[in-house]
């Protein structure tokens, strides 16, 4: 229960990202984060270079053996190298948390500040379709979208995407809401500038930075939903190293080789704690109140 | 607030209303017939036709929403397609063991989730703080799904302490209801630790320690009632989602509930049922968030509903 | 108010776990898990089941049991005739069966049953039955609309198991849900959905048929059948003792369970099949080549020994094995040969000529999409196919439809290649995936062909006899595997995991243990 510095308070006008920079070099948790997503990136993009053995390659009667110096993690019951596949996977997880990220922000961009901009009639509509998407949960909606357009990764994407929406809308409407008032725009309304104007150049720049944190802890959660979907049976098709769908397939294998259900699992929990924790990080630096 | 709660029960209606097309529109959005599931080799190719119609899923959709909302305001949910059981029979059915599970591991989550957050904000930037920061971050980033086989191999697989799964008897709830539990601990005790040193910080607070009041006093009399108020806010909001991580957990666990049920009948397209249940869990989080609301009021005598 | 809130937490939490208290056990009691492969048992009543479940079996009783040698044995029926035109049969029955509510069993109830049966989900199976007449309080006559070798089959199947009238009248919709009455060997006691039907002994029941060797009332008393999801649940509680008897041990648990001395695998004939069928309707599966080199890529032993472990037989005709209709000659199976198969595809125009592995015509790669319904055999089946077929210079895309989306996308008749499974033991299975009036969905390879249509029809309806039957059948049978619209893939058998404490049958001979056998099943 310290006090904060004053100098540092001193500074922040002058040079915004400057300090940023300087106050997350100290946040040493959001540096690890940082430094797994680097490696998931990394491994997402040399994956052919850095697995072993092919993703989908079966090698039958090498089928279920626990790890060893040839497979590092052990085989799948397909003789497959399983660290190749985890390997191959980070790929899957990235693009899954990156687009269904990118389109449901995008989605709540558009809601969230045409509701918060117009206001009026449009807005209490808006907010009672949002209202009505947040009672949903995520997991059985985003199950009910996979159903209609068929599992495969694309559709979890969407599906993630359209589950996810809400919240960066609710999001962006609040911000723009509370912005929306503040002095500086209404001088600029004054001075002549259009709806579009102030909405792209003044309010939405305001409101990025939340919405840049809140995504970058909504990736973590993408990428949980997809396992999660994947588990279910609704989500990428094989060969596809999904770990979610490695899982699913593990459960069967629990009491026979449990490492096919224990390593895809932790590499999983690696990559959401690393998003986790840089959004963590990155709430604290810019000193931003989210509710949980 | 008897005002204020009769409001917003009223409030409800509309949006339950507009809930129920949504559903009703996605389901039948969905492809597939679920009398198909009915037919079997030897039936004529013409028993398809009568099937369907027997359940009047040949009219226009819209007349089959009329027909099906009338039916609930009546109070009857329509029968399964497959189950040859009422909806509401169904969901009574179910609804005990899922009650159970969400109750069990909501204590859990409180339980677990408030001492883990208080120890770590009296302790803050101890080693104790870290270790318990990051078992919470652990409960909020773990997949439940995987939690749950985690528990299996340890414990039923490898220890014998529990059963692998089942449903009637406490051995058989522990492993289920921790493993919800404690996915929703980590984020209560997030919430705990940051609202506690949140109030710390506040004048008052430095005002009682003027005072000369003993720590300990201060940090239960005064810090910790005042987190409280956004505990049991996330409390109330969770209560869908505890129905929500219901769903796969009573999958890994082999448990019969409402989320089993529901997967079941979305496999089967079995329309009647879905949307029962889907009725019954947007009214339990619409629920949800107005008890949270009103117990806010209650827990914070400034904010008053008119 | 905070207390309050606890209290009343507190209360709704007892007032739950009391709803789900556990159960105490009495005597000698049997706990049967059945398949998690099968459905669940939505309803006790014969006259409206879609599909059956075991507790059925112990319940109630047909006219006529059917053997696991295929043959048809007296059951409440002791003993039947055919006319010479086959249009009348006449039925004898035995005589002293009471239902478990008192009611007795007789020509009038029998005669009340084929009209109940006419208003069930199974009408179709008494459509050639014109009238019903009871000649005295044991005899009943059958008069035919038209000649049905298969009525045998019908009486015998789970979808004619008899009810009884007094019962169903009195308890109405009740019937099936709360209360269940037959003249099996055992009672209903009480039915928890999803989980467990809890049977007694029925002590007055003394009509066991030849197919077991106590007639009298069962040996154990208590029949609990307990429905499980997921295999590893099933292998867990085998092996803890939580179960007696699991009908379907998971094949890759299988060694596990040979290992242990606590339990026996007994293995008996199933009745499903696994197969891989083409969409013989649109490019390049039009060509018989092409299907016939597919055909020719599945490895079939391979299969059976990566995927199941070496449980079961590799499938090369359309039907289960003990079907006299499977009895083909050796031409018209269907085998693995790999080289014969890239042969068939190179006369058919399909080379390799970039050498990426893949077949290339017209410079178009052979790309196939094969569908197959979300569970993790079908996975498993379909990812050593796409390999198999990679083989051939096949590039299969697998992709998963749950259960119901997959029919509903078949009946588009937009598939390609799909890998499926049936569970039916009579060979007019074949009218039901081959019948051109079924195209899409059950006919998935969409076959249409004259020859075919003929062929079936004379099957499904000209033949007068059994044995006419069979050989019309077994003609249609042929033609089709000539034409291959399918690759048969795998005979799964039904394995039974069963504990040292149950004492068995020396022999088992019926399919449903809890049919017959169970009269014999004794627990130490």
């Amino acid at each position: 229960m310290k006090f904060k510095s004053h100098e540092e308070k001193q500074y922040i006008p002058r040079n915004k990202s400057r300090i940023m920079f300087l106050k997350f070099k100290k946040n040493k948790m959001a540096i690890i984060g940082l430094i797994i997503i680097l490696i998931l990136i990394f491994t997402g993009i040399f994956a052919d270079f850095i697995a072993p053995h092919s993703y989908r390659e079966q090698n039958l009667s090498l089928k279920n053996q626990s790890p060893s110096s040839d497979f590092l993690l052990g085989t799948d019951e397909f003789g497959r190298c399983i660290f190749s596949r985890i390997v191959y996977g980070a790929r899957i997880s990235l693009k899954v948390g990156i687009l269904s990220t990118g389109i449901s922000v995008l989605i709540g961009i558009i809601i969230g500040s045409m509701s918060a901009y117009y206001g009026g009639f449009l807005d209490q509509i808006l907010v009672v379709l949002m209202d009505v998407m947040w009672a949903f949960p995520t997991i059985l909606l985003s199950l009910l979208i996979v159903a209609i357009i068929g599992a495969s990764l694309n559709s979890v994407i969407i599906a993630i995407a359209l589950s996810y929406w809400v919240q960066y809308a609710r999001l962006i409407r609040g911000q723009i809401l509370s912005l929306k008032n503040e002095l500086y725009i209404e001088v600029t309304r004054s001075l002549g500038a259009n709806d579009s104007t102030i909405l792209w150049k003044h309010l939405l720049p305001n409101a990025v930075i939340p919405v840049v944190v809140a995504a970058t802890l909504g990736m973590g959660s993408a990428i949980v939903l997809e396992a999660t979907l994947s588990f279910l049976g609704m989500g990428a098709q094989p060969p596809t190293p999904s770990w979610g769908s490695m899982l699913s397939n593990a459960r069967t294998y629990l009491f026979l080789a449990p490492w096919l259900a224990i390593f895809p699992g932790i590499a999983t929990i690696i990559t959401v704690l690393g998003f986790n924790l840089l959004g963590d990080g990155l709430r604290d630096i810019m000193d931003i109140k989210m509710k949980e | 607030m008897t005002n204020y709660i009769i409001r917003r029960l009223i409030m409800m209606i509309p949006v339950f209303i507009l809930c129920s097309m949504i559903i009703f529109l996605i389901l039948h959005l969905v492809p597939g017939n679920p009398v198909d599931n009915l037919l079997r080799p030897g039936s004529p190719p013409e028993v398809r036709g009568r099937l369907i119609k027997e359940f009047g899923l040949d009219k226009p959709i819209y007349q089959q929403y009329i027909i099906w909302l009338t039916n609930v305001f009546k109070g009857n949910l329509g029968v399964s397609i497959t189950e040859q059981r009422s909806v509401s029979e169904l969901l009574l059915l179910k609804l005990p063991s899922t009650l159970v599970l969400g109750v069990v591991s909501f204590l859990i989550s409180f339980i677990l989730g408030v001492l883990l957050g208080a120890v770590s904000a009296i302790k803050q930037n101890t080693i104790v703080d870290y270790m318990g920061m990051i078992l919470a971050l652990l409960g909020v980033t773990v997949p439940t799904f995987w939690l749950g086989l985690m528990f299996m191999l340890i414990f039923s697989v490898n220890l014998g302490w529990f059963p692998i799964s089942g449903y009637g008897d406490l051995k058989s709830l522990i492993l289920p209801a921790f493993t919800l539990g404690l996915a929703g601990a980590g984020l209560i005790a997030r919430v705990t630790r940051a609202s506690m040193l949140e109030i710390a910080q506040k004048d008052y607070i430095t005002i009682v320690r003027a005072k000369g009041i003993s720590n300990s006093q201060v940090i239960i009399k005064h810090i910790f009632r005042n987190a409280l108020i956004p505990i049991i806010t996330l409390l109330g909001l969770r209560l869908g989602w505890i129905i929500g991580g219901a769903v796969t957990i009573e999958i890994v666990f082999n448990r019969p509930g409402l989320g089993r049920l529901l997967t079941d009948s979305l496999f089967r397209r079995d329309y009647p049922v879905i949307q029962g249940v889907l009725l019954l869990l947007i009214f339990t989080v619409m629920l949800g968030n107005l008890i949270a609301d009103v117990l806010y009021a209650y827990a914070d005598p400034r904010i008053r509903y008119n | 108010m905070k207390k309050l809130t606890i209290y009343l937490l507190l209360a709704a939490l007892l007032i739950a776990l009391t709803g789900t208290f556990s159960l105490a056990s009495p005597e000698k009691e049997l706990v049967f898990v059945v398949d998690p492969a099968g459905k669940g048992t939505a309803t006790l009543n014969p006259l409206k089941i879609n599909w059956g479940t075991s507790a059925l079996y112990a319940l109630y009783d047909n006219l006529i049991e059917v053997g696991l040698d295929g043959k048809y044995y007296p059951a409440l029926a002791s003993s039947w005739e055919m006319s010479e035109d086959t249009l009348t049969w006449i039925f004898y029955l035995k005589e002293g069966v009471k239902f478990h509510d008192g009611s007795e069993f007789n020509a009038d109830i029998v005669k009340w049953f084929i009209e109940e049966m006419r208003k069930s989900p199974s009408d179709y199976m008494v459509q050639s039955i014109k009238s019903v007449t009871a000649e005295d309080h044991y005899t009943v006559t059958f008069h035919m609309e038209y000649p049905d070798p298969n009525l045998l089959y019908n009486l015998s199947s789970v979808f004619m198991k008899i009810p009884s009238k007094e019962a169903i009248e009195k308890y109405g919709d009740d019937f099936g849900i709360k209360y269940a009455v037959g003249t099996g060997p055992f009672m209903f006691d009480k039915w928890i959905m999803d989980d467990r039907v809890i049977l007694k002994k029925n002590p007055d029941f003394k009509w066991g048929t030849e197919l077991s060797e106590n007639k009298g009332p069962a040996k154990i008393d208590r029949l609990v059948i307990r429905e499980m999801a997921e295999e590893v649940t099933v292998f867990m509680e085998l092996k803890s003792g939580g179960v007696d008897i699991t009908e379907g041990v998971p094949d890759i648990y299988l060694e596990k369970i040979k290992e242990d001395k606590n339990i026996d695998v007994v293995e008996i004939p199933g009745s499903r099949l696994y197969y891989l069928a083409m969409n013989t309707q649109i490019e390049p599966y039009t060509d018989i080549k092409v299907r016939k080199a597919i055909c020719l890529a599945i490895n079939q032993e391979e299969i059976v020994e990566h995927v199941f472990m070496n449980v079961g037989k590799p499938a090369h005709t359309y039907l289960v094995d003990q079907l006299e209709e499977s009895k083909v000659p050796e031409e018209y199976k269907i085998s693995f040969n790999l080289d014969k198969a890239k042969e068939l595809m190179a006369e058919a125009g399909w080379k390799d000529t970039d050498g990426d592995g893949i077949l290339e015509k017209d410079g178009d790669k052979f790309v196939a999409n094969l569908w197959i319904e979300n569970t993790s055999v079908f996975r498993k089946v379909a990812e050593v196919v796409q390999e198999q077929l990679h083989k051939l210079g096949v590039d299969a895309k697998i992709t998963q439809y749950d259960s119901i989306t997959f029919s509903d996308k078949l009946k588009k008749g937009e598939q390609e290649l799909l890998i499926r499974l049936y569970g039916w033991d009579n060979a007019d299975i074949l009218e039901w995936y081959f019948n051109s009036e079924r195209m899409g969905y059950p006919n998935v390879a969409m076959w249409k062909d004259e020859k075919s249509d003929e062929l079936m029809d004379k099957a499904m309806t000209k033949a007068a006899t059994w044995e006419e039957r069979v050989k019309y059948f077994t003609d249609y049978h042929e033609y089709l595997l000539a034409q291959f619209p399918w690759a048969p893939i795998y005979l799964p058998p039904v394995n039974f995991g069963i504990r040292k404490e149950v004492i068995m049958p020396p022999v088992i001979n019926s399919k449903r243990l809890t049919g017959p056998p169970i009269l014999d099943i004794d627990i130490e």
